[in-house]
């Protein structure tokens, strides 16, 4: 049996692990017949699951698998571009989930599965044994899905950003030095991908700290769609305080329909070329990417060939193997768009799942809510409040609503409070 | 007219279903022939502005942990029917059912009335 014992896991972890009680409670040791629950990928969804696991079953053993030792929240990142986080203040750390809630985390790659053997193949740890598995590893970009684009480019001048980090602040910087007047086009990209209303809350937060520093500048967003999530908080909000609309407009929208979809880049010239045929030169070009399951979920054939893992709505189990459970932004859970509050509470079905099987129980009925924020400004915040059920094996949406009130500043300042609030709360719910 | 109407519906791209404001509430009674969902998962989908078990304590949006049981089953039932204006928790409440805000009173009246992240999970606390 290739199970990490305890001696092994003392090796690997060292001394100073064991002081804190890295892995268990002082007052006891993992029996051994405690089941093993692994869980690949520490972002929101993997580190929801390992949080709340513990919380409702204390004799289980945890063990995350994660290459990062550092994780940079993605919901409120757009703020760098406004100046109003700083990435350190979106940084957390696995400490928390070893030391109260007794995780044992291993830092490295998780390369592949062993459904036969139930156990993972870790890049340099070797095998780690699972009695469950749940595995939470994101989406992969399909940069190429613009001609011309490659991961060279995307870490070199033309950062998409869409996953927090040195991306971030590059692309801040590349605002920053841009020349008065200047052009920044940004590509939106088709359905589905990470957080909806995020491209146009990023080119609000751009417009903002360029109506500061350089008011003549232009903000292009050239769209794979012909909506989006806020569309009309987002457009009166410019109409009122960008002059969208007029020759004189910071920011400029263009619809699929009307040409919008970015096909190339020609780095070379910073040229966009659209579905159209129009070449739009710009200072700073930010192609937020096409989304796909992560290389892990398809190497490992938990997609099935498909864009996305199919689960069991009822308890985020794959169709591949019973043993193993699949959340968040990975896994095919349309109507559900992909959200880091939804990936949390498919985590919480599934440890329920998990600890209802060990004890012999059926699983419970779930729910699922997306009751999230996105702001347009400093001082404008807007809310959605989606909630999906499951029937008949299918996800069900029974509500869909965005916030609708117009032309009510104090109304769009408190929501905004809301959003800053909830951004907090939230890493907190997850990480503290 | 009405076929028009549906013929229209259908032809809506996927797209716009996904981006649209605001879509019809199917009433929770509408499944009411599906087991019943446990108060705590109803309850941890509050979590992420409330706080883990409804016990965050230093933010603008309030705790819920350890409310008495009819307090917040007035609220919700005053949310859930717009006797009581809010921003959001209109919406939030008005999916679910007397029954489901019932065991959702009941979950967060049985959490202790204090910071979650003060207990030493490890060490027992609650969940000795």
């Amino acid at each position: 049996m290739n199970n990490l014992s305890r001696r092994q896991l003392i090796k690997q972890l060292g001394a100073a692990g064991i002081a804190t009680g890295l892995f268990g409670a002082s007052k006891q040791a993992w029996s051994k017949t405690a089941p093993h629950v692994v869980i690949v990928g520490g972002g929101i969804g993997g580190a929801s699951a390992a949080k709340y696991l513990r919380i409702i079953d204390k004799n289980v053993k945890i063990t995350l698998i994660e290459p990062n030792k550092e994780y940079i929240f993605c919901p409120g990142s757009n703020e760098i571009l406004n100046e109003t986080a700083t990435l350190e203040e979106l940084t957390v750390n696995y400490e928390t989930l070893k030391n109260r809630y007794a995780v044992n985390v291993i830092t490295d790659w998780a390369d592949d599965i062993d459904y036969t053997g139930k156990r993972v193949k870790t890049r340099n740890s070797g095998f780690v044994a699972y009695d469950k598995l749940i595995v939470s590893p994101g989406p992969d970009y399909k940069l190429d899905a613009v001609e011309g684009y490659n991961k060279a480019l995307a870490e070199g001048d033309f950062p998409h950003a869409w996953k927090a980090g040195a991306q971030t602040t590059k692309l801040f910087d590349q605002m920053k030095s841009m020349p008065q007047g200047g052009t920044i086009a940004i590509s939106s990209p088709p359905m589905p991908y990470r957080c909806p209303p995020a491209p146009y809350e990023r080119a609000s937060f751009m417009a903002e700290w360029l109506a500061h520093h350089n008011p003549t500048a232009k903000i292009l967003i050239l769209d794979s769609k012909d909506g989006f999530t806020f569309q009309k908080h987002y457009l009166d909000y410019w109409t009122k305080v960008r002059g969208y609309g007029t020759d004189n407009s910071m920011i400029e929208w263009v619809a699929a329909k009307d040409g919008g979809e970015v096909k190339q880049l020609d780095a070379l010239n910073k040229t966009l070329i659209t579905a159209n045929g129009d070449k739009i030169k710009a200072d700073v070009i930010n192609i937020i990417p096409n989304h796909t399951a992560a290389k892990f979920a398809k190497d490992t054939g938990l997609s099935q060939g498909q864009e996305w893992v199919s689960i069991d709505p009822m308890t985020y189990q794959s169709r591949v193997d019973k043993d193993v459970y699949v959340v968040g932004d990975v896994t095919e859970s349309s109507p559900m768009v992909k959200t880091g509050y939804l990936a949390s509470n498919h985590a919480k079905v599934v440890v329920q799942a998990i600890v209802d099987e060990f004890n012999g129980k059926a699983p419970s009925q779930p729910l699922y809510t997306n009751n999230c924020v996105a702001l347009a400004g400093d001082d404008y915040g807007m809310s959605i409040t989606d909630t999906f059920r499951v029937q008949n094996g299918k996800i069900v949406k029974q509500y869909g609503h965005q916030s609708t009130e117009l032309d009510n500043p104090a109304l769009h300042y408190v929501r905004a409070s809301l959003a800053k609030n909830w951004q907090r709360a939230f890493r907190r719910d997850i990480f503290a | 007219m009405k076929s028009l109407l549906l013929a229209s519906l259908f032809t809506l791209p996927f797209l716009a279903t996904q981006t649209m404001a605001s879509g019809a509430l199917i009433p929770a009674e509408k499944f009411a022939a599906d087991p019943a969902i446990p108060g705590k998962i109803l309850g941890d989908n509050c979590s992420a502005c409330h706080g883990t078990q409804g016990r965050i304590y230093d933010e603008s949006m309030p705790p819920i942990a350890g409310i008495p049981r009819d307090v917040f089953i007035k609220l919700m039932m005053d949310f859930k029917n717009e006797v009581r204006p809010s921003i959001v928790m209109n919406h939030v409440a008005k999916v679910f059912s007397e029954a489901e805000i019932e065991r959702m009173a009941d979950y967060f009246a049985a959490q202790p009335d204090a910071p979650w992240s003060e207990e030493n999970v490890l060490k027992g606390g609650q969940y000795e």
